[in-house]
C-alpha cells in the first residue's frame, strides 16, 4: 500500500501532492513533481482542483488581501496567528516570516533609498510581499492544469474560474464552491453500492476525527438516500473517498496522506503510494 | 594592470551615470509635479509632490524609465558575460558576474511603479539568487536568467501574466524562486484546508 508499485503506470493524483507541487518551492515540492513525472500517465481530478481552490490557494488569497489591507508586512504575518491560533503554529517559522530576511528590502543601502524618495524600507517590504504572493497565487493557478497528463472526472457542476484582480489590488478568487443543489459526483457514485458499502466500512479504520465522521455520514447517504440532493456539505465531505472512487483499477493514488487515503483506497481495490 | 584600469573607469562611468541620473530624476519631478498640480484643483500649487502623486496621476518619470533600461541593460550584459566564462570553463569569472547582476535588483525594484511584470521578475530572480545560498548557477540556470532578462529588457512594461513564463522558466531550471521563509505558509494553510475550507 504505501510503497510504490513498479507495475503500475497511470497515477491519480491527490490535492496534498497537488499543493506540495503548487506551491512548496522546498523539497516536498519537488518529490512531489519528480513523482507525478514518473508516471507514464498522470491524471488529476477536477475535485481535486476544487479542494485546492477552496483550501491552501484560498489561504494565499486571503493572506495576500490582508497584506493590502495592513499597514505593514508584520501585522499580516500576526493575523495568521490569529485565524489560525488553534493549530500548534510554530512561534520561531513565524517570526522568520515576520523578520524576512530575504526580502529585497535588506538588500537596499540607505543611499538607494534616498534616490528613491517617499519609498521606506517597510513599504518596499509590504509592495514586495503583495507582488510575491501575487506570483504564488496566479502561478499555482495557472499551473494546476500542467503537472500532470490530463485532468480527469470534470465536475459538470462546479465553475473553474479564474482568481480576478479588483481595481483595488485585492485578489478575488470566488466561486470556490459550486453552489449546485444536487452535487454531480451523486450521478456518478450512486450505483456502486459494494464500493460504498466497502468505503463506510472503511471509515472506522481512519483515524477518529471529526472529517472522519463527516465522510462516514456522507457515504452514508450516498449509499441510503442515492435519490435525495447531494448538497455541497457532503461533497465537501466525502473528501479523500473520491479519490478513492475515482481512481481507475489500474492506476495509484499520489498522495502525503497515506494514513486517511491508504485503507479508503484498499476496500476499493487500488492502492496509495507517497511521492 | 589594464584590467584594473577597465575596472576603474567602469566605476567612474557609473558614478557618472547615477549623477546624471540623480539630476535628471529631481528635474522629472519638478515638471511632473507642475503638470499634477495644474490637473488637480484641490491641489496646492505650493505642496510637495510625492512619488505615490506621481504614480496616481498616472505618470511615470522618464528618469526612472531611463534608470531602470540602464539597469536592465548592465544585467543583461553581466548574465551574457557569465554565460560566455562559463562557456570557457572559467566558473569563478561566471560567479562574478552573477553576484553583480545580483547587486542591480535591489534598485531596479525600486523602480516598481514603472510595470508589475518586470517587477515580479526582477523579485522572483532576486529569491532565485538569494536562494542558491552561495552555489554557483549553473548552464541552464544562466540560460534562463539571460532569457528573462533579455525579454524584460526589450518589453520593460511587461504585464503580470507574460511575467510569469519567464518565472516558470527560471523554476523550471530549479532555481527556487520564493522566499524561504515563506515554506511555513503552506503548512499552516494545508492543515487549515482539510477541517474549514470553504466554510
Amino acid at each position: 500500500m504505501s510503497s510504490p508499485n513498479q507495475a503500475q503506470t497511470k497515477a491519480l493524483v491527490d490535492t496534498s501532492v497537488l499543493t506540495n507541487a503548487l506551491l512548496k518551492p522546498s523539497l516536498e515540492g519537488r518529490a512531489a513533481t519528480t513523482a507525478i513525472k514518473s508516471f507514464a500517465e498522470s491524471q488529476l481530478p477536477q475535485y481535486a482542483i476544487k479542494e485546492f481552490k477552496a483550501g491552501p490557494l484560498r489561504s494565499y488569497v486571503w493572506f495576500h488581501n490582508k497584506v493590502i489591507s495592513c499597514a505593514n508586512w508584520e501585522d499580516a504575518v500576526n493575523a495568521i496567528s490569529l485565524i489560525w491560533r488553534r493549530h500548534n503554529l510554530q512561534s520561531t517559522a513565524l517570526r522568520a516570516l515576520a523578520d524576512f530576511q530575504s526580502s529585497i528590502s535588506k538588500q537596499m543601502p540607505a543611499n538607494l533609498l534616498q534616490q528613491y524618495p517617499n519609498q521606506t524600507l517597510g513599504e518596499i517590504q509590504r509592495a514586495e510581499a503583495i507582488l510575491w504572493l501575487k506570483i504564488a497565487v496566479f502561478r499555482a493557478w495557472r499551473n494546476r492544469g500542467k503537472l500532470t497528463t490530463r485532468v480527469v472526472s470534470r465536475l459538470p457542476c462546479y465553475q473553474d474560474c479564474d482568481p480576478q484582480v479588483e481595481p483595488n489590488g485585492r485578489i478575488d478568487d470566488r466561486p470556490v464552491v459550486c453552489g449546485a443543489d444536487d452535487c454531480s459526483l451523486r450521478a456518478s457514485f450512486r450505483n456502486r453500492t459494494a464500493e460504498l458499502d466497502a468505503l463506510i466500512s472503511a471509515c472506522d479504520q481512519l483515524p477518529k476525527k471529526s472529517e472522519t465522521d463527516k465522510r462516514r455520514q456522507a457515504l452514508r447517504q450516498l449509499r441510503r438516500f442515492p435519490d435525495r440532493p447531494f448538497e455541497e456539505k457532503h461533497c465537501r465531505a466525502l473528501g479523500d473517498a473520491v479519490f478513492a472512487l475515482q481512481c481507475p483499477k489500474d492506476a495509484v493514488i499520489i498522495t502525503t496522506n497515506l494514513v486517511d487515503h491508504g485503507p479508503l483506497a484498499l476496500a476499493v481495490g487500488v492502492s496509495a503510494i507517497s511521492p | 594592470m589594464p584590467e584594473l584600469a577597465q575596472r576603474t573607469a567602469e566605476v567612474v562611468d557609473l558614478g557618472q551615470r547615477r549623477k546624471t541620473f540623480e539630476e535628471q530624476l529631481r528635474t522629472d519631478l519638478r515638471f511632473t509635479a507642475d503638470v499634477h498640480t495644474v490637473s488637480s484643483p484641490t491641489t496646492s500649487n505650493k505642496r510637495e509632490a510625492t512619488f505615490e502623486d506621481l504614480y496616481s496621476a498616472g505618470t511615470i518619470s522618464h528618469a526612472l524609465i531611463s534608470r531602470s533600461r540602464e539597469l536592465l541593460q548592465d544585467g543583461a550584459e553581466r548574465i551574457q558575460a557569465a554565460q560566455d566564462l562559463l562557456a570557457i570553463g572559467d566558473e569563478v569569472g561566471a560567479d562574478q558576474q552573477v553576484m553583480l547582476l545580483q547587486g542591480v535588483l535591489p534598485e531596479l525594484f525600486c523602480c516598481r511603479g514603472i510595470s508589475e511584470g518586470s517587477s515580479a521578475f526582477v523579485l522572483a530572480l532576486h529569491y532565485a539568487l538569494a536562494n542558491q545560498r552561495g552555489a554557483p548557477l549553473d548552464g541552464d540556470q544562466i540560460f534562463a536568467i539571460r532569457r528573462g532578462l533579455n525579454f524584460v529588457r526589450e518589453n520593460l512594461f511587461l504585464s503580470f501574466d507574460r511575467s510569469l513564463d519567464f518565472i516558470d522558466m527560471l523554476s523550471d531550471s530549479k532555481l527556487v524562486v520564493d522566499p524561504p521563509e515563506t515554506a511555513i505558509l503552506t503548512d499552516v494553510f494545508t492543515e487549515s484546508s482539510t477541517d474549514e475550507s470553504a466554510s
